[in-house]
Formats: C-alpha cells, structure tokens, sequence
C-alpha cells in the first residue's frame, strides 16, 4: 500500500479544479503503517464519502446505485444491496463492509457476518448533515481522529450556509414542487409525504405539492390537477425516460398543471439531489435557485 | 422392467454429477486444490466458509426443493387424473404468495419492535400458514358430505387462485417501491441465502413427505382407471385423497415458504419421466424426486453462473427450460397421435 | 349369494332405484334389463357395495350371509369385482399394468415374480399376450374390455376354493361390434359354468339375454317388474310392461333358448324400410 501518498497528492490535486476544493484539502495524510482494509460500500453516498475521506484506494466493491465520483467505475459493481451475489463478495475478500442500516440485515449479510466479516450499518436521514453523521461512523472504523472528521464536517457546513442565504434572498411564495419518478412513460410515480424527495423539496425552500398521502404512488391525470405544480422535479435519467420535455408533454395531464406552462421543470442527477451525502447542501442550494430564481441581492 | 439398466442408478450417478459441478462452480473462483482442501477441513478460514455455510447448503436446499417439486407435481397429477395438474390447481401457490405478500408489506408495522430476521423470518412463516390454509378452504368447500369429488376441487382451486391472486394484486398496487421489489424478488424464486437451518427444517419433511407418499402408490396407480375403480379393489379412496393433499400441501409450502415460487418443475419432469419409464407411481416418485433434485440442482448452477456476480431468479431458468420442453412434447406426441 | 333386500337410492326426492329384492347365485348367469333410467345401473353399484354418498340409499345387500358393510374394503375387493361401463384412462399404462392393479389387494401376499406369473396367466387366457406392452388407451373397445376382464379376474383369482366369487358386468357390451358382444357374453357366461362365479350383468340385447342367461331381473321405472329363472321371466307380457314393445317368442332353431322378435307398438312416426 505504498501507493497512498502519492495517491492522495494526486486527488488533492484533483479536485482542487472542483468546487469540492474545501473538502479535499482537509483530508490528511494516511499513517501508512496501518493494515489496510478492503472495504466494500453499499451505498452510493458511503462511496461518496469514503472518496472524499481518502479511502478510495481501499476500496474493492461497490453497489450499483455508487455513481460519484466518476472514478468509481474502475471499482468491481456487486449489484443491488438486495440481491448480493455472496460469493461475488467473498472473491473480493472483503474486511468491512459499509451499508445503509435499513438494507443491512439481508439474508446475504447476515451471511457475510457468519463469515466473520465486519458489516458496518450506517444510519442515514433525510437532512443536511446526513453526510456529516456518515462520516463519523465511518471514521470511526476507519481509525479517523475525530478532529479530522470534525473539520470534514466542517467543510460541508459552508454549504448549508450558502443554502440560507439563498433562501434568505428569496423572493416570492413557496412554490408547490412536485416530484415525479419515471421509468418510461408506463411507471409514473409521485412522491407524497414521508419521501426523501419532500424531505428535499422542503430544505430548498418549496412544498411538496402532494400532502393526501405518504410514499410513492402511481401518477393520474386528477392527481396532477388537484396537485396544480408550479415546479416539476424529477431525476434527469427519468426525464430522458420520458424523451425530454417533449415526451412529459404526452403525459395526460402535465401539460394542464402551472409548471408545465410556465416551463418550470427541474432535472438533477439522482444521486446528487437525493443521496443525502456530502453535497447535498449544494444540491439544496441549485434546487433552491430554481424554485426562487428571483433573488434580492 | 423396460430398460436394460438400471433407471434409478443412472439418475443417482447424474445428482452425483450435479452436485459435484454445483460445488466446483460460482462467482468465487476456487482451485480443485482449494476445493478438496476446503472439503477435508485444511483451506483457510474464508474458503471453508465458502464452501461448506454458502455452497454446500445452498446445492442441498436445490436438492431438497428440486425432489420435493417433483413428487408434488406426480402425486397431484394421479390425483386429478391430468397429466397437466400441478400443485398450483389446489390453492397451495397462490395462498403462499398471498400470505407472504401481505406479509412483506405488513411487517414493517406489525413487527417494528422486532429485528430485521424476525420480519424475514415471518414471511417464510406466513407463505407456509397460507399454503395450508388455502389448500384447507378449497378442500372444505370440494369436500361435501365426507366425499371429495376432484372435479370440484380442481374449480374450487382455481377460483381460490383467482380470488387469492386479486388480494395480492391490491397489496401489490399499494406498496412501496422497495416492497414491490421484495415481493417481485420473492415471487421469483432464489435459492440463495440458503443455510443448514434451512436445509435441516426443509429436509426432513421433504424426506417424510416423500415415504408416506410412496406407501400410497398402488392407491395412486389403481386412482388412475377411476375412482370407482380403486374403491372396488379396496382403497379407500376418500383418505387416500387427503392424505395426498396434506402432503403435497405440506411439502409445497415449505418450499414457497423457503425459496419463493419456482415453476414448471412438478409438470415437466414427472411427464418427461412418464414417456420415458411409464406412469406407474411405484417407480415415477423415486424417479422424480431423483431428477427433479438433479433439474433444480443444473438450473441453480447455471443461475448463479451464467451472469456472475449477479445472478438469475431461479423461477426464469426453469420457466426457460420448462416451456420449450413442454411444447417439443406437445408436438411429438400430437405427432404420434397418442392419448395425452 | 350376494342378496340385496329393499334396495332404494333417492336424489332429491326422486327415487332412481325403490325396494328392490334380488339375488346373485354362484354358477349362474343373472341378467338384469329394463329400459334406459330404469335403474339397472344403479342397482348394480349398490350390489357392488359403492360409496352411496350425494344420494340417499336405503336397504342391505349381504355377501354370503354377512352384511356387505361389515367386510373389510380389501376382502370384499377379493370377493367380487365390477367391471365398470368405459373406462378413461388419461395415462399411458401398459396392458401388463392395468391387469396388474387386479391383484393390488393382495399385494403384499406375494412376490413380484409370482404377480407376474399371475398376470401372464390371464393375459393367456383372454389371448391378450400379444398386446401386453401396448398402451391402454391405443386399444380398441373390445380389447380394453378384455383387459378388464382380465384384471377383474386376477382380482377375484384367489387360493381359497371355498369362497364365491362374484363378477359383476356394468353394460359390458356398450361399444362392442356384433361379433364382440356374442363372444364377450360367451365368455362371461364361461365363467360362470367353468369357475363357479356368480356372474351379474347389465345388458339391453333381450336375444343375448335369453341365450347366455340363467336369471333374469326386469326393472322398470326404478321398480322390480319381475325376478326369476329366465323361462318364468319371458313372457310376452312381461317384456311388454317392461320394455313398452310387442314382441315374438320363438324357440331358438339352433340354440336350446327362446328367440324374441320384437315388434314395434303402437304408431311410429316414420315407416320402416320394409313393412312387417
């Protein structure tokens, strides 16, 4: 593992081009007379994470929904958390395993645990320092001093800062935002309360333009009217599902709602608006420009 | 004795072929060193995990379920005298799916309190009570006055099926997304995450179920001219009926409730065994439990292998298998012009 | 003797078969007729001791003096057998299988060879040997009818010489040529002669009846008309009553047994294609 340091300078150098600069600088200079882990991580903002806390390079596999940073795609993909393949993961012979605690006792973790591996469930809500809370965790197992989490933490809370200010400078009501999850145009979904979508949409300042019911629940024409959105947000990868703006046209409905006449519709990456991780301050802050794009400033 | 070998030898050394592919192959890469090392107790720590907690079990949970298919599939076939019956005609899948369903999407708020293994846990639970369940309703309601008329049964069953199927279309419709992913995957069928507690509780009952099902095969053989038939040489024919219910009813839910829905085996193998060696039952349930194990055991393999690291619901395998086998059979024997 | 006394079975009210009193004789050839409805079948399955569930059935049959409902499903099974109108067999059993399941009741008792010995011997006698491995349902009507016939007759084959057996023949000559119906009775009415069995049948030819009978039971209506030796039982009266048909009573020119010519009644409505 004496690859490290040079590895480190590299990302330093890296992503000191990126607005990610803050983060970057922080992370410290491994000890490399520690045993190094091969780490798995099983969810996209673990992997965010463990790229920003410098771990990368001990890392041997990730799940299918760890897009971020680019330089993930070198790593091997195990799939979905809920169909691991076990002995996909014992090749990679893993010696920590990074999972969301909702997803962490499936049959197959439960399995990898018999096989004395460590599976590490890592709590994760829908606010703004998720990110921060992970990586204490996270430091935890990786033998992090607390105060190199701390100023990790520190870093991302500039964000949540320029967040206010945006919304403190809005001008006008809280726009009604409704979310819409596409997978072609035959699996239409709204989000309702209780989602992490209007846990979001809250934290960028708007309201959830569905309050009669909680979860995910398939799209109709009346939901769509009785729900008159003045923003539709929905995932980029959905929204070319759809064809662009010229298939969400087509929906029955979406063409009489507030936001499709006044062409408000927002796509972000899925990950960056909902992952919850490091960024997602930032992603608060670009949606918040959006739902106030008149601001006093 | 048609053949010149011996039938059940030939199928004995096949299962022993299987399951000697079956250990030697998955995603993880193991030597035929490592392999015989890790067989006799010397290989390190992980690959003796590997081998005898994730593989072996998961070969002889394919095995089990494999054989316990099978036989379903024939004893229920002489029950309702069709070569085309399956286990699905008298409630049994679709009350396992039904219960299991309602489960996965309950459990969350019935068992918040509890671990995580406990709600897993109580899905295989339920899919087995619903197994039962349905299999008893449609019963009573074939079973008037003390006689069960198969006829009846076999509407009674698809009505159940009809009635069970809507419930969980409803449930389906108003679960969460990660819910219908649970009950997509589980609907599937997946042998993995299969372990020796697994094993040890499905095992024995396939095995018992298998025997007392074996004692009824003159009863099974002489159902086959009719009814009447039988209870003119003596069976009687009315416990004979039950008792094929409860069992299959009984081997069927244990295996919804441990892998989820595997179709096509309790129809193609016993039919394939049938215009192969006949249909007489003394021999076609040894038969079939042997080549359904073996069935199971190949479409596992290829399941987990075809497209490592991920792998295949097993219930796509043997659909893929099963179907076009059935419709070469169909031909070929619309071809030869010979009674179905 | 096989006797049922006040025989009855009712569905819904409608008596399909009302106190009827008849015997099965060992040795002898007893042939009930009637019209279609008359209740000629269901007296049969009552005689066989069938499961009477969805009706309600009244009266008693014994079997050689003992209540039928008190012999054990297996021994009785070894005491007389039915040989059921058709037959639907979805499966493909061989020849050899089917009249196999004739010594099921007694299958523990002997050897596999010695079931097989068994089989063979009656595949012999019906001349069946050559269509042992053939599939069941490949065969035509009367074949079949021999192979039940064979198995019927493994099932009532038996070691002990002192009990009686009894067959009993549901409409055996339903899908049967001419020839085939002659020689099926013939051989039915054989065994009777030859091994002592009671023989029962169910037929509507009232020809074959006079020539292979040895008693008669006409029902009609569900009710006994008449019951006795064949010779008391035809008469032109009876077979008017019973069947609603005039009819010629002859002696046979070759066989010593009546000729009955029937002759239509009344005014049919269509002319016949010679005139009588």
């Amino acid at each position: 593992m004496k690859f490290i340091l040079p590895i480190l300078f590299l990302f330093a150098g890296l992503t000191a081009c990126t607005p990610a600069d803050q983060t970057a600088e922080q992370v410290p200079e491994k000890d490399t007379e520690e045993t190094a882990e091969r780490i798995v991580s099983l969810s996209g903002t673990l992997t965010e994470l463990l790229y920003d806390l410098g771990f990368e390079d001990q890392l041997v596999g990730v799940d299918v929904t760890s897009t971020y940073p680019p330089a993930v795609n070198t790593v091997p993909k195990l799939g979905h958390v809920n169909k691991l393949n076990v002995e996909a993961l014992l090749e990679l012979r893993p010696t920590l395993i990074f999972v969301n605690a909702d997803r962490s006792e499936t049959p197959a973790l439960i399995t990898l645990t018999a096989a004395g591996i460590k599976v590490v469930a890592v709590p994760s809500e829908p606010t703004l320092d998720n990110a921060a809370r992970a990586a204490k965790v996270l430091g935890k197992h990786l033998q992090l001093s607390a105060e190199k989490v701390a100023d990790y933490a520190a870093g991302i809370k500039v964000d949540s800062e320029v967040l206010a200010e945006t919304l403190a400078g809005a001008v006008g009501d809280k726009p009604r935002v409704l979310f819409i999850y596409a997978r072609g145009a035959k699996q239409l979904m709204v989000a309702g309360a209780d989602t992490e979508a209007a846990a979001m949409i809250e934290l960028a300042g708007g309201q959830n333009a569905i309050t009669s019911f909680t979860d995910f629940k398939p799209l109709t024409p009346e939901a769509l009217v009785e729900a008159a959105p003045e923003v539709i947000l929905m995932f980029e990868s959905g929204l070319k599902s759809l064809d662009g703006k010229a298939g969400l046209a087509n929906v029955p409905g979406i063409g009489q709602t507030p936001a499709f006449k006044n062409d408000r519709i927002v796509a972000m990456d899925g990950h960056y608006l909902l992952g919850f991780g490091p960024r997602a301050a930032r992603a608060a802050n670009d949606l918040a420009q959006a739902l106030y794009p008149v601001q006093t400033k | 004795m048609k053949a010149q070998f011996s039938v059940p030898a030939v199928l004995l050394v096949l299962l022993v072929l299987l399951l000697l592919a079956g250990v030697m192959t998955g995603a993880y890469e193991l030597s035929g060193t490592n392999l015989w090392r890790a067989l006799t107790g010397r290989a390190e720590e992980l690959e003796q995990f590997l081998v005898w907690q994730v593989r072996i079990p998961r070969l002889l949970l394919a095995v089990v379920v494999g054989a316990a298919l099978a036989v379903t599939g024939a004893a229920t076939q002489g029950l309702f005298r069709n070569p085309l019956a399956e286990p699905t005609l008298i409630g049994v899948t679709s009350g396992a799916m039904l219960f299991a369903v309602t489960m996965l999407v309950l459990s969350a708020k019935l068992l918040a309190g509890f671990p995580v293994w406990v709600q897993q846990i109580s899905v295989s639970l339920a899919a087995f009570i619903g197994a039962l369940l349905t299999t008893g309703l449609v019963y009573r309601l074939a079973a008037g006055r003390g006689r069960l008329d198969v006829t009846t049964m076999l509407l009674a069953g698809i009505a159940i099926a009809a009635l069970a199927g809507a419930f969980t279309g409803l449930l389906v419709y108003q679960s969460t997304e990660s819910q219908l992913r649970d009950i997509t995957f589980w609907s599937l069928g997946s042998l993995g995450g299969a372990n020796w507690t697994q094993v040890a509780i499905a095992g024995p009952i396939v095995l018992a179920g298998g025997f007392f099902l074996r004692r009824d095969a003159l009863a099974l053989n002489a159902f086959l001219l009719g009814e009447r038939e039988a209870e003119q040489l003596g069976f009687r024919v009315d416990q004979v009926k039950r008792r094929v219910i409860v069992w299959v009813a009984l081997l069927v839910g244990v295996c919804i409730s441990l892998t989820g829905l595997i179709g096509f085996v309790g129809l193609v193998i016993p039919h394939f065994l049938r215009l192969w060696q006949g249909t007489d039952y003394r021999r076609l349930l040894l038969y079939s439990a042997l080549l359904g194990a073996s069935f199971l055991l190949g479409a596992d393999t290829l399941a987990r292998t075809v497209v490592a690291p991920a792998e295949l619901p097993i219930g796509i395998l043997t659909a893929l298998v099963g179907a076009p086998f059935f419709m070469w059979l169909l031909l070929r024997e619309r071809r030869k012009s010979m009674l179905l | 003797m096989i006797r049922g006394t006040n025989l009855s079975w009712r569905i819904n009210g409608r008596a399909i078969l009302d106190s009827v009193d008849c015997e099965i004789h060992p040795g002898r050839v007893t042939v009930v007729m009637g019209k279609n409805g008359a209740g000629k079948s269901t007296l049969l399955n009552r005689l066989a001791g069938y499961d009477s569930a969805g009706g309600e059935a009244a009266g008693a049959v014994e079997v050689d003096g003992r209540k039928l409902t008190d012999i054990a499903p297996k021994e009785l099974g070894q005491k007389r057998a039915v040989l059921a109108q058709s037959v639907y067999l979805g499966f493909p059993l061989s020849v050899a299988e089917v009249v196999e399941i004739g010594c099921y009741g007694r299958y523990d008792e002997m050897t596999g060879r010695e079931r097989r010995r068994r089989v063979s011997h009656y595949l012999d006698l019906l001349e069946l040997t050559s269509l042992k491995d053939r599939s069941f349902p490949t065969l035509s009507g009367g074949e079949q009818k021999r192979v039940l016939l064979a198995k019927c007759l493994l099932q009532l084959d038996g070691d002990d010489a002192t009990t009686n057996r009894y067959l009993l023949l549901d409409e055996p000559t339903a899908a049967l040529d001419v020839e085939q119906q002659y020689r099926f009775v013939h051989l039915a009415a054989g065994l009777a002669r030859e091994r002592g069995m009671g023989v029962f049948a169910v037929l509507h030819d009232l020809n074959l009846a006079a020539r292979f009978a040895d008693d008669l039971i006409f029902l009609k209506g569900g009710k006994l008309v008449v019951a006795g030796p064949k010779a008391s039982v035809l008469t032109k009266s009876t077979i008017r009553n019973t069947f609603d048909v005039d009819c010629l009573i002859q002696d046979h020119p070759r066989a010593d047994c009546p000729l009955i010519t029937t002759l239509p009644y009344g005014k049919p409505n269509f002319a016949p294609a010679c005139a009588p």
